[in-house]
């Protein structure tokens, strides 16, 4: 199996300090390989090095060590790019122009004819949800959404093999959020590689094959999301959700089951066990105390708890 | 994979005008040629009053004038909008789209350069064409046409005071460079006087010194024909010539500087 | 690695072969380039505008021009500020004593403001007849192949009564290509009758004429109407002189030597203009006085135009 973007013993180092400059690691020693056809998450908390990576990988930053290759060309190739598309974090273009123009600006650069720019830009900024009343307003007038949206519509603008998005989700409206989740879903479907930060765990656990956990520039873990989350070792624990009966009689009698936890709710509770004989006697306890069941579920362990512990 | 036959991106002439025009377009939108206006006032209120004032003098003191506020104009955009042509794009965040797309940094530089110096082109040629307009209208005959020769010199002068812009800007601040560059604007005038200067040293270090400062430095003064063309002489054809080939090869010098340094920037 | 190392040898041959041309096109304009003549350097330049010549970026030409306007005003300030009436022949009361820096300082930054010159060598001998001789033998080494300069030089010796050095000058001027038939002519006029009206004539008819300074035109209109004044004068006094010899008086009006006037015996009476009031008229328009005392045609100087000396 060939990989699509390659990264090796990757390392960056930030010069700060305006005389004596100190170096500052902000990534070290990251190893990653993706393949064609998948949405890639690439995870980690503020200033974990996600944007670092991709802006290496974009050529906007040369590597203190290690190399990359996207699509089998060393990233310093730039004629790779006509290949990819990029939507960096929050994205903000020539302020002069309008959404319009810009894309059609773009299209130029990628040696489109008149007639591709204009499809083009008509079918995908429909696509990221921008109003078409304005296509034609300046961008300086544009709010963070509307730029972010315009961002994602630019870097399909080629019908790129692989699209790397950071955080594509910031600034957008819930609806938005649905919109580009759709969109990003509707890419794998057509073929296309899609690299994507982000710190919206559901929108991860929506879409992505496979993940990447970076922490402080270094790789925590990476693979198959769902295998990341069942071999974690963690067991399985069992959710009751219950309605009515006096809930402070019903606590102090599951304070006696071993790792039950006990969480009051109104006109009912929820209690997590971690056995499953254990179920019975809560159910014994709730009917001794008038309340009744209203579900039994198992869960899974939580991409946010996996997630805080692999980042803590 | 979505497109198996990759789109092979444009070719390089086509990125770099097509970079050139959307400079030319922001300069436009940005309101850099609002200063044509000041301009044109400035010559009309000159071509009324001067005539009081010069008794019968008035199409040479609006030649010396007008084709020294064009120079100042000039200068003007050339340096500031010169300084923050790359640096802007980069502060914005702009180049990041940019440079994702298939677009080398050297085409980068080429258009944004080349865009500029259209929007000077669009500038002297406007405002030559109200300095030749006053002329006519003061009744300055021939010497409408005559002065061309100078202004050519002086936009001749323009492209390389933005090419020393753009070097500095590609590794020093705005602000930096604009004070380099006004420094070159000068000591650009004054080369000539540098060069007789090292000719008065004694020590020969010394003067090997000023000697690389003379090649290095653009020699500017080959481009001010402005008290010439005020008595209608045209510039001879070798001038004309050799200061072509001059701004020509110390452009290009300039912008391989740039791009050099440009090459090996990150954009953070 | 080393690709990038290709690139920096690249282009860093390509940057010393650049200077190298640099090098080589900075000689050759310097041969071509268009420097305005040399040969003041060693001048004392005192007011410290002409300092400004090698730091002026190019803008000499402006200054150059400033000074000239700051020159007119100057002069015109002092004209319009005298109380008394200044002869244009004598400037002195006006001490115009800034007059002549302001001149030297237009055309020592732009060497070949002809304009400068020509208001000096007609201004200047009414100032300072030193200065005038100086601004113009300057204005001839900075453009020697310049024929009016030697035409103002000439105009100043004539002014100050010393025609062989004006014909000297004439000659001089007349050699050069292009100086027209009159350098010439005034060459032989000036050793012949240097003193006489005619030549006079001839040079200021030459300077209304050809003149692109307005201020130069009117001021030889005005010195050609006096030339005029003169013959006129000649031409009353000799019919003063009949009448008188006739009936032994002094005429007592115009009207009383009329006859005599129309007599015709004198060439070129007739030009004399004459009102209804049978008034003898000036060139300028206004009625000539007759002074009885010594019974003589003269300037009204209340309404004439024509200067009065
Ligand atoms: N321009 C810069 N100069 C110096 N240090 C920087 C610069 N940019 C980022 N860093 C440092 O590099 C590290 C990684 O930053 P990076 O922007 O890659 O994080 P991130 O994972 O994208 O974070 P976030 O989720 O907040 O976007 C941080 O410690 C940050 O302080
Ligand atoms: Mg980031």
């Amino acid at each position: 199996m060939s990989y699509i973007i390659e990264i090796e013993n990757l390392s960056k180092d930030y010069e700060v300090g305006f005389w004596k400059k100190k170096k500052v690691r902000a990534l070290d020693d990251l190893t990653l390989n993706v393949e064609a056809g998948q949405i890639f998450g690439f995870l980690g908390g503020n200033g974990a090095g996600k944007t670092t990576t991709i802006k290496i990988l974009m050529s906007l930053m040369f590597p203190t060590t290690g190399t990359a290759r996207i699509l089998g060309s060393d990233i310093s190739d730039f004629k790779m790019h006509s290949r990819i598309g990029y939507c960096p974090e929050n994205p903000y273009f020539y302020d002069y122009l309008k959404a319009r123009e810009l894309m059609n600006y773009f299209g130029e650069l990628f040696g489109f004819d008149a007639a591709k720019r204009n499809r083009k830009t008509e079918e995908l900024l429909t696509k990221v949800g921008l109003d078409e009343k304005d296509w034609n307003k300046q961008l300086r007038k544009f709010s963070k959404g509307m730029l972010q949206r315009v961002g994602l519509a630019q870097s399909l603008i080629n019908e790129p093999e692989i699209v790397f998005l950071d955080e594509p989700m910031s600034g957008l409206d819930p609806i938005g959020r649905r919109e580009i989740r759709e969109l990003i879903a509707e890419l794998r479907e057509q073929g296309t590689t899609v690299f994507m930060s982000t710190h919206i765990l559901s929108d991860i656990e929506a879409l992505c094959d496979n993940v990447a956990i970076l922490r402080g520039g270094k790789l925590a873990a990476t693979g198959n999301l769902h295998e990341l989350l069942t071999d974690s070792g963690e067991k399985q624990s069992f959710e009751i959700t219950i309605k009515g009966g006096a809930a402070e009689n019903l606590k102090d009698s599951i304070a006696g089951i071993a790792g039950a936890i006990f969480a009051a709710k109104p006109n009912g509770a929820n209690i997590n066990v971690l056995d499953e004989n254990d179920i019975e006697k809560v159910l014994h306890a709730t009917r001794e105390a008038g309340g009744s069941l209203v579900s039994v579920q198992p869960v899974r362990q939580s991409l946010e708890e996996f997630f805080v512990k692999q980042t803590e | 994979m979505a497109n198996p036959n990759a789109v092979s991106g444009a070719s390089t002439f086509k990125i770099i005008s097509t970079i050139a025009r959307n400079t030319f377009r922001e300069a436009v939108r940005d309101r850099v040629l609002y200063n044509l206006v000041i301009f044109v006032l400035l010559i009309t209120a000159s071509a009324i009053f001067l005539g009081e004032l010069t008794a019968g003098h008035e199409a040479r003191t609006i030649v010396n004038l007008g084709l020294g506020a064009m120079l100042v104009f000039g200068a003007f955009i050339s340096i500031f909008v010169g300084v923050s042509l790359v640096s802007k794009e980069i502060e914005r965040r702009t180049i990041y789209a940019i440079f994702s797309k298939p677009i080398g940094r050297g085409e980068f530089i080429v258009g944004k350069y080349l865009g500029l110096c259209l929007t000077l082109l669009v500038n002297v040629l406007v405002m030559g064409i109200g300095v030749s307009l006053a002329i006519l209208a003061v009744g300055g005959g021939s010497l409408a046409l005559t002065i061309w020769g100078a202004i050519a010199l002086l936009y001749l002068e323009l492209a390389i005071l933005t090419a020393v812009a753009i070097l500095f800007s590609s590794f020093s601040s705005p602000a930096l460079s604009a004070l380099l560059t006004f420094f070159v604007f000068i000591i650009g005038n004054f080369t000539q006087s540098l060069k007789d200067f090292a000719l008065t040293i004694g020590s020969s270090s010394g003067k090997l010194f000023f000697d690389v400062l003379y090649i290095i430095l653009p020699n500017l003064s080959f481009y001010s024909f402005r008290t010439n063309a005020a008595h209608g002489e045209l510039p001879s054809a070798a001038l004309l010539g050799g200061a072509f080939l001059y701004a020509m090869v110390y452009i290009g010098i300039l912008l391989t500087v740039t791009i050099l340094i440009f090459k090996r920037r990150n954009f953070k | 690695m080393n690709k990038n190392f290709r690139q920096i040898v690249f282009s860093i041959a390509l940057i010393a072969g650049g200077f190298a041309l640099i090098f080589a096109l900075s000689n050759f304009l310097e041969r071509h380039i268009s420097t305005l003549p040399k040969g003041f350097e060693d001048e004392d330049l005192s007011v410290q505008g002409a300092n400004l010549k090698n730091y002026s970026l190019g803008f000499e030409g402006l200054l150059a021009d400033w000074y000239w306007m700051k020159a007119l005003q100057y002069l015109g300030k002092k004209f319009l500020d005298s109380k008394e009436d200044v002869s244009l022949e004598n400037l002195t009361p006006l001490n115009p004593r800034l007059l002549y820096p302001y001149l030297d300082n237009a055309t020592t930054l732009d060497p070949k403001f002809i304009s400068v010159y020509e208001y000096g060598a007609v201004v200047l001998p009414a100032i300072d007849k030193e200065q005038a001789i100086k601004l113009t033998e300057k204005g001839i080494r900075d453009n020697p192949n310049n024929w009016r300069l030697r035409h103002y030089l000439g105009f100043i010796y004539w002014r100050l009564g010393n025609y062989q050095k004006a014909a000297e000058v004439y000659e001089e001027g007349a050699k050069i290509t292009g100086a027209p038939l009159f350098m010439r002519q005034m060459a032989a006029k000036m050793n012949s009758d240097g003193g006489s009206r005619e030549t006079a004539r001839a040079i200021y008819r030459q300077m209304f004429e050809e003149s692109e300074d307005r201020q130069t035109r009117e001021n030889a209109a005005l010195r050609l109407l006096r030339l005029d004044f003169l013959d006129e004068q000649e031409i009353i006094q000799k019919s003063l002189d009949d009448f008188k010899r006739k009936n032994n008086r002094c005429a007592n009006n115009w009207r009383e030597i009329m006859p005599f006037l129309q007599a015709a015996k004198i060439p070129d009476a007739q030009k004399i203009r004459v009102d209804n009031q049978a008034n003898l008229i000036d060139r300028s328009g206004a009625a000539y006085l007759l002074n009885k005392e010594i019974c003589r045609a003269e300037l009204d100087a209340a309404r004439t135009k024509i200067p009065l000396e």
